[in-house]
């Protein structure tokens, strides 16, 4: 049995379908946008962790400084407890944000519409097969069909992907209310917490300096020198979240020049104009190498 | 989410009010911490200046937590509506996933065709566990 020499004219109308859907897109700039997406959400996601830990942070000092009055303690840790679940809703906002840049970004994969590497495997296999000593099928129809095979799968699944980025950036004013909750939840209660941590340490170094210095020095001095080290750290967190709060308005506006060029994503000046927003993702990304916990 | 509210249901308030209360417990307590450094005091006028700051910064934390729980209700519509977008576009995914998947068993399908042909039991035995593998996937 041997493959049938292909009719040239089923080639014609093969090659005529795949140039009427389009060739395989290059849309780098939308995985970029992912990418960088996928990071911020991931430093969002380590900033709301840190607010009920700047809490017991603090309910931790207060209880080595400031008092040791058990039930004052107890409703801070409550209190503690009470930020740690209500957390839960940040993150599942900031979840959502996660889940669509990494659909994005399956999406935009360059190997998502192409089957080069599996169809060459088919070809690999079909070039083996024999019957008796004699190869069955011929290398080069192998070659024509298989490629003919990879264009229009390539084609198909090509309009199964656009159509699908396009619904996704076609979500821009859900995607823009879930990321201003975020910056909501940034402004008003994380730098918030950054803001009362500070505060607290200050008192708690008015502490040692007023009560603790002549009473136990050696060991006064030693927690004044932390606590200025916790200072500083403090007001890097603050900065990070300050630049992530910048970073979600570059990452909004960035979606909304993907969603205007939804015809032409693959256009060269899109990518450039992600630039920005990379720029700031990997300058908070560096803020937060240098705070630690 | 199981907070004990800070504020009564039956007195609703928008997140960003709840912050307001929340910031103004915080600037109390900044206020308490001034007196206690600006003033001359005694060890238990100071002890009770700094109870009365911790427990301010607890309020303030109550009602932050309040607040943040007040940012779901906000965002509920959208956040249904962009999962439901990624539910779709999953699906396209997994369907090409599938595709590619079907082709892999096609090729080990005709790897084992050739070697049940080859009569080399270990070339047959090789080509059948690449094509289980790839089944059980």
């Amino acid at each position: 049995m041997k493959i049938n020499t292909r009719p040239a004219h089923v080639s014609l109308v093969l090659l005529s379908m795949v140039g009427l859907q389009g060739c395989v897109s290059n849309l780098a700039a939308v995985r970029t946008f992912a990418t960088d997406t996928q990071t911020l959400t991931s430093t969002i996601s380590q900033t709301i962790d840190d607010e009920p830990k700047s809490c017991m942070r603090r309910l931790y000092r207060d209880r080595t400084i400031q008092t040791d009055q058990e039930d004052i303690i107890l409703k801070g840790k409550k209190a503690c407890d009470d930020l740690q679940n209500a957390a839960k809703i940040p993150q599942s906002l900031n979840t959502v944000m996660t889940e669509y840049a990494k659909t994005l970004s399956a999406l935009a994969d360059n190997q998502f519409a192409t089957y080069s590497g599996e169809l060459n495997q088919i070809r690999g296999a079909l070039t083996q097969v024999k019957d008796g000593d004699t190869l069955l099928f011929k290398s080069t129809d192998i070659q024509a069909s298989i490629s003919i095979s990879n264009l229009i799968l390539q084609a198909s699944t090509e309009a199964y992907r656009q159509r699908e980025i396009k619904h996704l950036l076609e979500k821009h004013d859900d995607l823009v209310k879930v990321a201003n909750t975020l910056k909501q939840y940034l402004n008003r209660s994380y730098l918030i917490a950054l803001r009362s941590e500070r505060d607290s340490i200050e008192s708690q170094l008015l502490t040692l300096e007023q009560k603790w210095l002549k009473k136990e020095s050696v060991r006064a001095r030693e927690l004044i020198e932390d606590l200025k080290l916790s200072l500083e750290t403090v007001e890097k967190k603050k900065q990070a979240a300050q630049t992530t709060v910048i970073a979600i308005d570059a990452m909004i506006a960035s979606h909304e020049k993907l969603k205007a060029a939804l015809d032409h994503l693959d256009h060269s000046t899109l990518l450039q104009s992600m630039i920005e927003y990379g720029g700031i993702v990997s300058s908070l990304r560096n803020q937060l190498k240098t705070v630690s916990n | 989410m199981t907070l004990e509210p800070v504020l009564s249901k039956s007195f609703p308030i928008p997140a960003e009010d709840v912050f307001d209360i929340s910031d103004a417990f915080l600037e109390a307590a900044h206020a308490l911490f001034l007196q206690r450094k600006n003033n001359v005091l005694t060890e238990i006028e100071q002890q009770d200046l700094i109870n009365a700051e911790i427990t301010l910064r607890t309020e303030a934390d109550r009602y932050r937590a309040q607040g943040i729980t007040l940012l779901e209700e906000s965002s509920a519509q959208q956040i249904e509506s962009i999962n439901t977008q990624i539910s779709y576009a999953k699906a396209t995914i997994e369907k090409v996933g599938n595709i590619k998947h079907a082709i892999d068993i096609a090729a080990a399908l005709v790897t084992l065709s050739a070697a049940l042909a080859s009569g080399q039991p270990s070339q047959i035995q090789h080509a059948g566990q690449s094509l289980q593998n790839l089944v059980n996937l």
